[in-house]
C-alpha cells in the first residue's frame, strides 16, 4: 500500500468512523438514561406502595391500641365508678369516691382523644411520635420504656418520617406481643449527617437461625432500604434483642 | 488550496477567542466545580495557537517548542480534571498510572528530541490515547451513577465529547503524518479532515457552555 492509498483511506475512514462513534455514544447514552427513568419510576412506585402499607398498618395499630385502652384501661375506671356508685346507694359518703373515678376515667378519655385526633397525627414529628408510643407504654404498664434523644432535632420528610415511625412501632409490637422483656430502651441520635436510631429490650431474643419475626423482619429491612437506610437487628437468647437504624440526611 | 487552509485558520482563531469568552461569561456557574481553570486552558490555547501562527507566518521558522510546551499543561490539565470528577476510585487510579507513563514520555522527548526544531510525536500520542482512555472512563462512571439523567445539561459532557472526538479523528492522522511527510502530496485532505475535527470540537465546547446548567 502506497502513502496515497493510505491517506485516502484515511481520510475516508475517519469521518465514517466518527460518526459511528457519534451515533453509538448517543444511543447508549439515551438507552441508559430511558433504563434510568424507568428504575427511578419503578421504585417511585415500591416506595409509594409501602408508604400506603405503612399508613394503614399504623392506623389498625391504633384501632387495636384505642380498643385495648377502651376495655382495660377506661373500661375498668368505669366498671369501679358502677360498683362504688352501687354501695354509695348505702354509703352516701362514698359518692367522693365514684366522682374521682369517673374523673379519672374523663381525664383519661380525653388523653386518648388527643392521641387519635387524625389532624394532631399527621403534624406530629418522628420525636413526638416515639415519645407518645413510649408513654402510652409505660401509662399502660405495658412495659417500663424510656427514650433518650440526642443532638438537636432534624427535620425529616414527612413520607419517610412515616415509614420510620412504622419500622420502630413493627420493633415494639415485637417487644411486647413476643420478648417478655421488662424494659425498653429507645436512643434517638441526631447529628449533621445522620439519625441514628437505636431500641434494645431485655426480652428472651431469639436465635437469628430460626425465621423469628420472618416476614415482619423483612418488611422492616425492605422498608429501611426504600428510604436510603441501614437496619441491623441484633438478638442473642435470654438477653434481648436490639435494633440499629441508621437514617443519612444527605 | 492555500486560501481553504488560511479561511480554516482565521476560523479557528475565531473558535478559540469565542469559546475563551464564553468560558469567562459562564464561569460564576462553574466557578465552584473542577472545571474552575478550564478558562486558563482556553487561554492557553489561543495565545499558544496565535504565537505558532504568528512565528510560522513572520519568521518562517518552526514553531514546535510552543506546542511542545503546551502540550504538556494542556493533556496534564485535562488527565487531571477527569481524574477529579470520577468518583469510582479504581478509575482514579488508572489515570494516576496514565500521568506518570505520560510525563515519562514527555521527559523522554525533553532530553532525547530537539525541542525547538522537532515536535514530541511520541509523547502527544500517549497523551491523546491516554485522554481518549480518561474519557472512556468518565462515560463508564457517567452510565454507572444518576448523572445520566441529567448529562444534556453538564459542561463537561460537551467537552469530553469534544476532546473525544478530536483525537479519536486526529490520532490516526498524527500517527500517519509521523510516518511520512511530504509537501505538495496527498497530505492537504487529511489537513482539512484535521482542520474540520478542530471546528467540531469547538462547536461541542460552545455546545456545553450554551446548554449548561448549574448544579443543584
Amino acid at each position: 500500500m502506497d502513502e496515497k492509498e493510505i491517506i485516502i483511506i484515511a481520510a475516508i475512514a475517519i469521518p465514517i468512523s466518527l460518526v459511528i462513534i457519534v451515533i453509538v455514544l448517543f444511543s447508549v447514552f439515551a438507552r441508559r438514561k430511558n433504563r434510568m427513568l424507568q428504575e427511578q419510576e419503578e421504585a417511585k412506585k415500591v416506595f409509594d406502595r409501602e408508604l400506603a402499607e405503612s399508613q394503614i398498618e399504623i392506623r389498625e395499630e391504633t384501632l387495636r391500641n384505642i380498643s385495648w385502652e377502651l376495655h382495660d384501661n377506661i373500661g375498668q375506671l368505669m366498671t369501679l365508678a358502677k360498683i362504688q356508685a352501687q354501695m354509695a346507694q348505702e354509703k352516701p359518703e362514698m359518692m367522693t369516691e365514684v366522682s374521682e373515678t369517673i374523673g379519672t376515667g374523663i381525664d383519661e378519655l380525653r388523653a386518648l382523644s388527643k392521641l387519635i385526633n387524625p389532624e394532631a397525627l399527621k403534624s406530629l414529628s418522628l420525636k413526638e411520635a416515639v415519645s407518645l408510643e413510649i408513654e402510652r407504654f409505660n401509662r399502660l404498664k405495658f412495659i417500663e420504656a424510656k427514650l433518650t434523644i440526642n443532638g438537636s432535632v432534624m427535620p425529616i420528610e414527612a413520607n419517610t418520617q412515616i415509614i420510620l415511625f412504622r419500622i420502630l412501632q413493627e420493633f415494639f409490637s415485637n417487644t411486647i406481643k413476643h420478648s417478655k422483656a421488662s424494659t425498653l430502651k429507645v436512643v434517638l441520635n441526631y447529628s449533621e449527617e445522620e439519625l441514628s436510631i437505636t431500641a434494645e429490650d431485655n426480652g428472651v431474643g431469639f436465635d437469628k437461625s430460626d425465621d423469628f419475626l420472618g416476614i415482619g423482619l423483612k418488611n422492616m429491612k425492605t422498608r429501611a432500604q426504600l428510604i436510603n437506610s441501614t437496619l441491623r437487628i441484633d438478638s442473642e437468647e435470654g438477653k434481648g434483642t436490639a435494633l440499629t437504624l441508621k437514617y443519612k440526611f444527605v | 488550496m492555500k486560501a481553504v487552509l488560511e479561511i480554516f485558520q482565521n476560523v479557528h482563531m475565531a473558535l478559540y477567542a469565542i469559546v475563551f469568552i464564553l468560558s469567562l461569561i459562564k464561569y460564576p456557574v462553574y466557578k465552584n466545580t473542577s472545571l474552575k481553570f478550564l478558562p486558563l486552558i482556553f487561554l492557553l490555547t489561543l495565545v499558544a495557537e496565535s504565537m505558532g501562527m504568528f512565528i510560522n507566518k513572520v519568521y518562517e521558522s518552526p514553531n514546535s517548542v510552543i506546542y511542545n510546551i503546551y502540550y504538556f499543561f494542556y493533556f496534564t490539565f485535562f488527565f487531571y480534571l477527569f481524574m477529579k470528577v470520577i468518583n469510582v476510585k479504581k478509575y482514579k487510579n488508572y489515570i494516576k498510572i496514565g500521568i506518570v507513563i505520560f510525563w515519562l514520555f514527555y521527559l523522554r522527548d525533553l532530553f532525547f528530541t530537539d525541542i525547538f526544531n522537532e515536535s514530541f510525536i511520541e509523547s502527544y500520542i500517549v497523551g491523546a490515547g491516554l485522554l481518549i482512555y480518561c474519557i472512556i472512563l468518565y462515560y463508564i462512571s457517567i452510565l454507572q451513577s444518576s448523572k445520566v439523567l441529567v448529562i444534556k445539561n453538564d459542561l463537561l459532557f460537551w467537552i469530553s465529547v469534544g476532546l473525544f472526538l478530536f483525537y479519536i479523528g486526529y490520532l490516526p492522522i498524527k500517527i500517519i503524518r509521523s510516518w511520512f511527510y511530504k509537501e505538495n502530496s496527498f497530505f492537504w485532505i487529511l489537513l482539512i479532515i484535521q482542520f474540520s475535527l478542530v471546528i467540531v470540537m469547538y462547536l461541542c465546547f460552545l455546545t456545553g457552555f450554551l446548554w449548561m446548567k448549574k448544579k443543584s
